[in-house]
C-alpha cells in the first residue's frame, strides 16, 4: 500500500475510473441503445430512421445549411484575412476587432439578435416598412436562409483566424519568387498564394462544417417556427415527444448519423494536417508582400468596415436596445429606456437568478474537475511509456469532437437509471449537467496541460526524485509550479464556453436546474424578449470579463 | 556605357537611412558582391533593384532601359531579372520541373520549348534525376539548385542572389560556391551577390562593394580590398588587421606605446599628425634574431594558438600586442623572445 501511494499509481487508477464512468460508459450506452428496441437487440431503430422519408429531409436540411454556410464563411473569412494580412487596407486593428466580436458571442445569442432585427416584426423590417410604406416585411430571418446567414456570421471568424495565421506564417519570398518570374499580382495569388494556404482553408472548412452541423441553437431558434428541422433539432424534438414509442432509441440511432459525419470530419482534418507534401515551410522573412489598393483603398476599407459593423456590432446593439426598452417592439427612444429588465432578472425573477448561480457553479466545477483529472491524464500521456496511452488521448478527445446533442443524449441514456454498482442517481439534478460538461470539455484541459508538460524537461523531475521527493512531492513541488500557466489557460478555456453552453444543457435541464443559456432560450420561446435580452447581455458581459481575466493572468504569468 | 547604372539610390525608413547615395556601374558579365555587416543595407539595395522596395530617391538603369527613376517604376515582374532567395523559396506544391518551368509558363512559351529549355538548365545544375520530385523530397543543396535553375531559365540579363548559401553547411557551401562561379562563367550572366561572408565575396567576385550603415565604403577588386583598403572599416572588415596608433614626426612615425620608430612610407601624404597604421597578421615576419634593422623590433610571445595550417602568435612589444601569423614550421614556445619585421603599413 505504501508503495502504491509512493508511486502515484492510485492517482492514475482514480483518473482512469473517472474516464471510464464519464466517457466510455455513456458512449457505449448510446451505441448499445441505438441497436435495442423494446429492450431487445435489433436493427429496428435504424430501419425506422432509414425508411422514414422525413428523416432524409432532415438529413438533407442539415447538410444543406451546413455546406452552404461553410462555403459562405470560407469566402468571407479568406477574403478578410487576405485583405488584413496582404493589403494596405486601413484600420487593420479595428477591422480585426470587428471580425473577432462574432467569435465571442455564442451563436444562439446571435440568432436571437438577428431575429430581433430581421423577423417579420424585427427592427430592420419595421424601419423598412415605415420608410417605404410597404405592408410586407423586407425579408424574414426564419427558415433555411436565415439559419445559413446566422451560421455564416458566427463562423467566418474561425476561418479568418486560421487562414490569417497561415498568411502570416507564409514566407513571402514564395510570392516574390513568382513575381520576379514575371507573374502579375493576380497570377501570384492564383499560382502560389492560394495553393500554399489551401491546407488551412480546407482544414477550417472541415472545422466550420462540423461545428455548423452540430449547431442546435441557431436552427432551433430560426427553424422551429417554420417546422424546418435539422438533425440536432429533430433529436431534441424526438426526446421531448412522448407520443412516439422508443423515441429515445430512435434518437440514439439518428444521432449515430451525426457521429458518422463528425468522425469523417475528424479523419479528414487529421488527413489534411498530416499530409506532408503540403507542409508550408515558414521562413524568417519579416516583410510581407503587400498589395497596394491604390485608389480603391478608402472605398474598400469603408465597405468592409461597414459590412463588419452590420454583422458584428448591429446584433449586439439590437440586443442591448431590447434589453433597455420597456417592452419589446417599442422603438428605443429616450422615453422608453429603462433598467427595469436588468433589475427584474437579477433580483426578482427566480429562474433567471437561479440560472446565473447554476451556470457559475457548473462552469467553475466543470473547469476545476476537468483540469484536476486532466493533469493526471496529461502526465500519463506525456511522461510515461505505458502502451496504449495514445488510446487514452483519443478517448479523451472524442466527446468534444462529437455534436453536443450526441453527448447530451448519451448522458441521458447513461444516467436515466442509477449508475450500476455505485447506485447513484443524478438524473434531474444539476450534477448531470456537470458530468456532461466534464465529459465534453475535458480534452481542452488535457491538450493545454500536455503541451505545457512537454516543455518540462525530464531531468528536472529526475533531479527532484534523486533529491528524495516522492511521486506526489515531485508533482506538487516541481511539475505543478512549472505548468501553472498551462493549467490556468486550460481552466479558462473550459470555464468561458461552459458559461454559455446551450446544446447539452437544453437536453439535461430540469426545473430549478436551468443554465443561463437555457433560461435565455426559454424566455425568448415564451416571447419575453426584454428579459431574454437583458440576461443575454449579462452573459456576454461574463464572457468578456472571463476573457479579460484570462488574458490578464496569462500576461502576468509570462512576465 | 555600362550595362547597369545605379545613381544615388537612397532608401529612408521613417527617419533612418537604410541605404544612402548608393551609386554603382556594373559591366556586362561582371560578378559583383555586396559585402557588409548585418543591417548595413545590402538586402535593401538588392530588393530596390528587384523592385520589391520602392527607393526614396535615385535611378536604376539596366541596358538602355530605365527601370526606376524620373517617374518610371517597373514592377518586379516587368524587370526580367532572376533572383535566388535566402530561403530558396522553391514552391512546395510544385514539382522540380514545374518550379523551373514556371517563368516560361508565365511568358506563354510553348510546351515543347519549355521542355527543352528546362532540361537544358536542369542539366546545368545537375538535377536530371530529380525533375519529378517535390521539394520536400530534396536536400537543402538540391533545393538551392532548383532555385538557381528557376532563376536562370529565362536567361535574365541580371541575376540577384541574397545570401544564397547561408542555410547550407560548410562543406556544401564550398561546393555550391564553386558551382555558382562555374555557372556564371558558362552563361556569362551578370550577377549581384549579397553576402556578409568575406570569404565568399573574396573568392567569387570580380568586384566587391563594401557597405556600412547604408553607405558604400569602397568598391574594388578583391586584391584592392585586401591590400589597399581605403579606410579603417574596410581594413577591419576584410581579413584580420593589427591597428596601431602612430604619431608623425618629420619623416618618421613613432608607434604609440612603443619606442619603435618607422620611416614614413612614400604613399603617405595626408600630412596628418596622428595616424592609424594597419598590419595584416600574415604580413608581419617573425625572425629569430635581432639584426639591428630599423624595421626589426624586439618582442616576446605571450599567446600561441595552433590552427593546423598556421600558428597564430600574440607578440608583446612594449605596451602593445600584435597578432602574427606564421605558416612555416617555426614552432616557438611561450615566453620566447623574438624579433619581428614590419612590412610597409597601410596608413589612414
Ligand atoms: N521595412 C523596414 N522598416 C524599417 N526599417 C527597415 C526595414 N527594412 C530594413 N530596415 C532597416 O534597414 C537597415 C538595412 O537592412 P537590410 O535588411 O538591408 O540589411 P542587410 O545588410 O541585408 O542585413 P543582413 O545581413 O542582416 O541581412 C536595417 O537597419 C534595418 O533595420
Ligand atoms: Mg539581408
Amino acid at each position: 500500500m505504501k508503495r502504491l501511494i509512493k508511486s502515484g499509481n492510485w492517482i492514475y487508477a482514480i483518473a482512469f475510473l473517472a474516464l471510464a464512468i464519464l466517457i466510455i460508459y455513456p458512449m457505449i450506452i448510446i451505441v448499445y441503445r441505438s441497436f435495442t428496441s423494446e429492450n431487445e437487440l435489433s436493427l429496428q431503430n435504424y430501419i425506422t430512421v432509414l425508411t422514414d422519408a422525413s428523416m432524409y429531409e432532415v438529413l438533407w436540411n442539415s447538410l444543406f445549411v451546413s455546406i452552404i454556410s461553410t462555403i459562405f464563411s470560407l469566402i468571407i473569412g479568406v477574403a478578410l484575412s487576405w485583405f488584413v494580412s496582404r493589403t494596405d487596407i486601413k484600420g487593420k486593428r479595428w477591422l480585426t476587432l470587428g471580425i473577432m466580436i462574432p467569435f465571442l458571442i455564442p451563436s444562439f445569442i446571435s440568432a436571437i439578435s438577428w431575429r430581433q432585427l430581421l423577423s417579420p416584426v424585427g427592427y430592420l423590417n419595421k424601419i423598412y416598412m415605415e420608410l417605404t410604406g410597404a405592408t410586407e416585411p423586407f425579408v424574414s430571418i426564419y427558415g433555411p436562409w436565415g439559419i445559413i446567414f446566422v451560421m455564416t456570421v458566427s463562423s467566418f471568424s474561425l476561418v479568418f483566424m486560421i487562414t490569417h495565421t497561415a498568411f502570416q506564417n507564409m514566407d513571402s519570398s514564395y510570392e516574390e519568387a513568382a513575381q520576379i518570374s514575371g507573374a502579375s499580382r493576380l497570377r501570384v495569388m492564383k499560382d502560389v498564394t492560394i495553393p500554399l494556404i489551401k491546407p488551412s482553408i480546407l482544414s477550417s472548412a472541415v472545422l466550420v462544417f462540423v461545428s455548423n452541423i452540430s449547431n442546435f441553437g441557431v436552427p432551433s431558434i430560426l427553424g422551429f417556427h417554420e417546422s424546418y428541422f435539422v438533425l440536432t433539432t429533430k433529436i431534441y424534438q424526438l426526446l421531448n415527444d412522448y407520443t412516439i414509442r422508443d423515441s429515445f432509441s430512435i434518437a440514439a440511432s439518428l444521432s449515430m448519423v451525426l457521429v458518422l459525419i463528425a468522425v469523417i470530419g475528424i479523419w479528414l482534418q487529421y488527413y489534411l494536417t498530416n499530409k506532408k507534401s503540403y507542409a508550408v515551410v515558414t521562413g524568417k522573412s519579416s516583410q510581407k508582400m503587400i498589395v497596394n489598393l491604390g485608389k480603391y483603398r478608402v472605398v474598400i476599407t469603408t465597405l468592409i468596415g461597414g459590412l463588419l459593423f452590420m454583422i458584428s456590432v448591429a446584433p449586439v446593439l439590437a440586443i442591448l436596445a431590447t434589453s433597455l426598452t420597456k417592452a419589446y417592439g417599442l422603438p428605443p427612444t429616450l422615453d422608453n429606456l429603462t433598467l427595469e429588465n436588468y433589475r427584474y432578472i437579477l433580483f426578482e425573477m427566480p429562474m433567471a437568478k437561479r440560472s446565473l448561480v447554476n451556470s457559475l457553479i457548473l462552469a467553475f466545477g466543470a473547469a476545476t474537475i476537468a483540469v484536476g483529472i486532466g493533469i493526471v491524464l496529461a502526465y500519463f500521456i506525456t511522461k510515461t511509456n505505458v502502451k496504449g496511452r495514445q488510446a487514452i488521448s483519443f478517448i479523451v478527445s472524442l466527446p468534444y469532437a462529437l455534436p453536443g446533442t450526441v453527448i447530451g443524449l448519451a448522458i441521458i441514456l447513461a444516467w436515466i437509471k442509477p449508475l450500476p454498482i455505485f447506485e447513484v442517481s443524478i438524473y434531474n439534478t444539476l450534477w448531470i449537467i456537470l458530468v456532461a460538461y466534464v465529459m465534453y470539455y475535458i480534452t481542452l484541459a488535457v491538450q493545454t496541460i500536455s503541451s505545457s508538460l512537454i516543455q518540462v524537461h525530464g531531468s528536472l523531475e529526475e533531479a527532484a526524485r534523486i533529491s528524495g521527493a516522492s511521486w506526489l512531492q515531485n508533482m506538487r513541488d516541481i511539475v505543478l509550479p512549472l505548468i501553472k500557466p498551462g493549467v490556468i489557460s486550460g481552466w479558462f478555456l473550459i470555464f468561458i464556453p461552459a458559461l454559455s453552453e446551450l446544446t447539452i444543457s437544453i437536453l439535461l435541464w430540469s426545473s430549478g436546474n436551468e443554465t443561463i443559456a437555457v433560461a435565455v432560450y426559454n424566455l425568448q420561446e415564451q416571447g419575453n424578449m426584454t428579459s431574454a435580452s437583458a440576461l443575454s447581455m449579462v452573459m456576454i458581459f461574463l464572457i468578456i470579463a472571463g476573457h479579460q481575466l484570462s488574458n490578464w493572468l496569462s500576461r502576468r504569468m509570462n512576465g | 556605357m555600362s550595362f547597369i547604372t545605379i545613381n544615388e539610390l537612397t532608401k529612408q525608413f521613417n527617419v533612418v537611412y537604410a541605404v544612402k547615395d548608393f551609386s554603382l556601374k556594373i559591366e556586362k558579365g561582371e560578378f559583383i558582391s555586396f559585402l557588409g555587416p548585418s543591417g548595413c543595407g545590402k538586402t535593401t539595395t538588392l530588393r530596390m533593384i528587384a523592385g520589391f522596395i520602392e527607393p526614396t530617391e535615385g535611378k536604376i538603369q539596366i541596358g538602355d532601359e530605365l527601370i526606376y527613376g524620373q517617374g518610371v517604376n517597373l514592377q518586379p515582374e516587368e524587370r526580367n531579372l532572376g533572383m535566388v532567395f535566402q530561403s530558396y523559396a522553391v514552391w512546395p506544391h510544385m514539382t522540380v520541373f514545374e518550379n523551373i518551368a514556371y517563368p516560361l509558363k508565365i511568358k506563354k512559351v510553348n510546351k515543347k520549348k519549355i521542355k527543352d529549355k528546362v532540361s537544358q538548365v536542369v542539366e546545368m545544375v545537375n538535377l536530371q534525376d530529380h525533375v519529378k520530385k517535390y521539394p520536400n523530397q530534396l536536400s537543402g543543396g538540391q533545393q538551392q539548385r532548383v532555385a538557381l535553375a528557376r532563376a536562370l531559365v529565362m536567361e535574365p540579363s541580371l541575376l540577384l542572389l541574397d545570401e544564397p548559401l547561408s542555410n547550407l553547411d560548410a562543406k556544401l557551401r564550398d561546393k555550391m560556391r564553386a558551382e555558382i562561379k562555374n555557372l556564371q562563367t558558362r552563361t556569362g550572366v551578370t550577377i549581384i551577390y549579397v553576402t556578409h561572408d568575406q570569404v565568399e565575396a573574396l573568392s567569387m567576385s570580380d568586384r566587391i562593394v563594401v557597405m556600412n550603415q547604408g553607405v558604400i565604403q569602397q568598391i574594388g577588386s578583391p586584391e584592392e580590398m585586401y591590400n589597399s583598403p581605403t579606410n579603417e572599416f574596410v581594413a577591419d572588415f576584410i581579413g584580420r588587421t593589427n591597428f596601431l596608433k602612430g604619431r608623425r614626426d618629420g619623416s618618421s612615425i613613432l608607434l604609440e606605446g612603443t619606442s619603435v620608430v618607422i620611416p614614413l612610407p612614400a604613399s603617405e601624404n595626408s600630412g596628418k599628425r596622428d595616424v592609424t597604421l594597419c598590419y595584416r597578421p600574415e604580413s608581419i615576419k617573425l625572425v629569430k634574431r635581432h639584426n639591428n634593422d630599423a624595421n626589426h623590433i624586439q618582442g616576446q610571445i605571450v599567446e600561441r594558438t595552433y590552427l593546423g595550417n598556421v600558428i597564430e602568435y600574440v607578440v608583446q612589444v612594449d605596451d602593445v600586442q600584435l597578432k602574427v601569423e606564421t605558416a612555416d614550421k617555426l614552432n616557438l614556445p611561450l615566453q620566447t623572445n623574438v624579433a619581428i619585421e614590419l612590412p610597409e603599413p597601410v596608413i589612414f
